[in-house]
């Protein structure tokens, strides 16, 4: 389990090109949670990559080296999409907001203002906040948003930061944040765009099934759950990002076996939405046709979801590793979660092409009124020790080699089973093409046109359609 | 016939009196510049370079763009998913404003009655129009949700069979949405409504019905005729904010399913700051503006002509 996220790195280290990101990396939202421990409520111990720091908000952040004082209070700006949890403990990094509150508390004379966007419509929020001259000194990026920011040359040269020195020693890092040479931003959060499918082990054991290791499997369990008067999967559709927990490495896994980079592939024309996305909508309508994803999905957020789950009325929930600290999960402490790996057809090599993502990303604007200021905070947060913390109160894992976040033993299954190399090939996405949110939303709505009755094959088109509209849009920078 | 040319001399008196004239009006430019500048600035300076870049490819944040003519506004007329939001925006103003005109008349004609409790009828009919739509939205989402609180509560009192998706169902989430949009906006109108009628002399009704007319005659012969002036301007609100609908789909469905719900504001956003095509965006918001504009100008006309003074 140690080894499972560590081996990452190095599996993405021999991989030889960088294929391209999919069309956005899937957001990830921090919501709320209040407990001391990552694990789920009736886990039994946590494996510990690494103990975290002391658990006293004062003394676990590592000192950096503090701003440069000018005597005068400075007001740095911030913006973010993970919202401050509604039952935060105060003991833990639990959001930015929490970590920002330790680098003031370090920093008597910096002020931090952070703003929380909406994080399905994170792009698409910040843009006018942008364009209309309001630009934050430092931000949280998606990896789409990271990919725009960098052909727009609004990010600041962060090569010689010390915050920047994990990324310039790992390659495959420095290739996406410095696909040019200097480093514009680094890794927060990241992994094996991958999601693990949470369960509730009582749950299977009352319906007789085990988690699946083939597509057969996966879809005769579904039948059993369904037969057993549960939804077998439920996503929190309303929000639309949380589709991307299964679309996109579901897209990317078929997509992958064709072409060694899908944005630039889709950016220049050699592969079309729909030969990206057909093969999933395909597997989609069969599974509400067949009953397996039910009308809830359509509105429910992604809290709900978590919470239709918790209920048990779904049996499965496809999901980032941070559910386990969620409210709506830690509300049911009957809940022994477990997870497995959704069976991605392999390859006819026999491996499963994923891409990994680089779900958070910090940087600094490059129109800063204070990048002394900005640099501190942006090296307070990615120093290993402040960063570590911050994963490991999150449930979030990191590719940045010498971070080393606890992860609960509710994922271990899931990670032992990525760390399968005979199985997984990983390779970076491009950081060089930025293709607009707008078209990932329209990825994610044909799911919810399909819960509403329209087929796999009207949805591909309409993507073609959509595709087609943004293409003028699309920036390369070669 | 001779045609004579009168010249008119130019006496002191006349001197004095173009002077005069042109010193108001002078004056009068004078004192209108700072509203013409604002006006200017806020309304004339957008409108002209929104009119420039909707001749443009702009993507809203680069610097650099090219000019494509009136390619844009061509395409607003071709792309299909700009034709259905028109074709829903349509379908909400041409259910929502004749329902909502008769519905908040009626209301108004019932609380200028002597009713027992009516100034509390009337707070709770305009409190809804107090909220911001945002939260509106919100709260009807969390009801209208297929496991929300309405199908919950249908199921759990043995009404299950009436459990419907109201926000997932292609044919029935632009009725809803309707129906959202008449609930919070209705008191509005009727407080004009009821301004209007009570500014109706009293007397007229009572000539009326001394010559033996009844409710019904008093109100479409008398009533109606002299509150055309609130109809007018509860029209063209209604028109106005009908068409121009936005947060309750955004919130409550972001568009779906299917495009059912879409709006050309929708649009206007989602091309705008989703696929970063501010150029066609801004070509689509004004082709929109033309077309509300030349509806209102044309309502206005039109109702002007029933208004009846005493």
């Amino acid at each position: 389990m140690a080894t499972g996220v560590a081996a990452i790195p190095t599996l993405l280290a021999a991989c030889g090109n960088a294929p391209s990101t999919p069309a956005s990396a899937p957001t990830s939202v921090a919501p709320a949670a209040a407990t001391s421990a990552p694990a789920a409520a009736a886990s039994a111990s946590v494996t510990a990559i690494s103990a975290p720091a002391a658990t006293t908000a004062a003394s676990t952040a590592a000192t950096s080296a503090p701003a440069v004082s000018t005597g005068q209070q400075v007001t740095l700006k911030y913006v973010t999409w993970i919202p401050e949890p509604a039952t935060a403990d105060p003991a833990l990094v639990q959001g930015d907001r929490a970590m920002l509150n330790l680098f003031e508390a370090q920093n008597p004379g910096i002020k931090v203002e952070s703003t929380v966007l909406e994080g399905a419509k994170y792009d698409q929020l910040l843009r006018p906040r942008i364009l209309a001259g309001d630009v934050p000194d430092a931000l949280l990026m998606q990896a789409s948003t990271f990919a725009t920011m960098l052909s727009e040359k609004r990010l600041l040269d962060v090569s010689n930061e010390s915050g920047t020195t994990a990324i310039k020693n790992t390659p495959f890092l420095a290739k996406f944040y410095g696909p040019d040479g200097p480093i514009y931003a680094a890794l927060v959060n990241g992994s094996a765009n991958n999601f693990p499918f949470f369960y509730n082990k009582p749950t299977f054991d009352k319906l007789g099934v085990r988690p699946p290791s083939t597509m057969d499997e996966f879809m005769a369990l579904c039948e059993k759950i369904k037969v057993g008067g549960l939804e077998a999967v439920v996503f929190g559709g309303k929000d639309l990002w949380p589709f991307q927990t299964l679309s996109l490495p579901y897209a990317n896994a078929e997509a992958l076996a064709r072409v060694s980079n899908v944005d630039m592939a889709l950016a220049k024309g050699e592969l079309t939405a729909s030969d990206y996305f057909g093969g999933y909508l395909t597997f989609f309508e069969n599974m509400v046709k067949q009953g397996y994803i039910g009308k809830s999905t359509q509105t429910l957020t992604f809290p709900q979801s978590a919470q239709y789950f918790a209920e048990g009325k779904a049996a499965t929930l496809p999901q980032g590793p941070w559910v386990p600290t969620m409210d709506e999960i830690k509300a049911v402490p009957s809940l022994q979660l477990a997870t497995f790996a959704f069976p991605h057809p392999a390859d006819s090599d026999g491996k499963i092409r994923l891409i990994a993502t680089a779900d958070r990303s910090l940087g600094i604007s490059a129109t800063t009124q204070h990048p002394d200021e900005a640099k501190a905070l942006y090296n307070f947060f990615l120093d290993p020790a402040n960063l570590g913390r911050y994963l490991t109160d999150q449930s979030l894992v990191t590719l940045t080699p010498g971070v080393n976040p606890t992860i609960s033993s509710v994922l271990s299954d899931f990670y032992t089973s990525m760390n399968d190399t005979s199985r997984y090939t990983l390779s970076m996405p491009s950081s060089k093409v930025s293709i607009p949110a707008g078209f990932t939303n329209e990825t994610n709505q044909s799911q919810i046109n399909i819960l509403a009755g329209a087929t796999a094959e009207e949805e591909a088109a309409r993507l073609n359609e959509e595709f087609d509209k943004v293409k003028g849009q699309i920036k390369i920078s070669e | 016939m001779q045609t004579e040319i009168i010249c008119k001399r130019a006496t002191p008196q006349n001197a004095w009196r173009t002077n005069y004239i042109r010193r108001e009006r002078v004056a009068a430019f004078i004192a209108l510049l700072p509203a013409l500048g604002l006006f200017g600035l806020f309304v004339l300076y957008p409108l002209g370079t929104s009119l420039f870049y909707a001749t443009t490819d702009w993507d809203g944040l680069s610097t650099t763009y090219n000019i494509i003519g009136f390619s844009n506004f061509a395409q607003v007329f071709r792309e299909r998913s700009i034709q259905q939001a028109f074709s829903n925006t349509l379908y909400f103003a041409l259910l929502s404003i004749p329902s909502g005109i008769v519905l908040q008349l009626l209301l108004a004609v019932l609380l200028t009655q002597s009713l027992r409790g009516r100034s509390l009828l009337r707070t709770i009919l305009y409190i809804p129009a107090v909220f911001s739509p945002v939260i509106v939205s919100f709260i009807w989402s969390a009801l209208l949700q297929y496991d929300g609180v309405i199908n919950n509560l249908l199921r759990s009192t043995g009404f299950g069979i009436l459990a419907f998706d109201w926000l997932g169902d292609i044919y029935t989430v632009k009725n809803v949405i309707i129906g959202v949009n008449l609930w919070q906006f209705v008191g509005t109108g009727v407080v004009i409504f009821i301004a209007s009628i009570n500014g109706v002399p009293q007397e007229l009704n009572e000539a009326a019905c001394i010559d033996g007319a009844n409710g019904w005659q008093v109100f479409f012969n008398i009533t109606l005729p002299l509150i055309m002036p609130a109809i007018t301007i509860v029209l063209f609100l209604s028109i106005t904010g009908s068409l121009r609908i936005f947060e309750l789909p955004f919130i409550l469905t972001g568009g779906g399913p299917r495009n059912a719900s879409t709006t050309i504001v929708m649009q206007i956003y989602n091309n705008a700051f989703g696929n970063q095509r501010f150029g066609f965006a801004t070509a689509l918001g004004l082709v929109f503006f033309v077309f509300i504009a030349t509806l209102t100008l044309t309502q206005i006309f039109v109702t002007r002509k029933y208004e009846v003074e005493y």
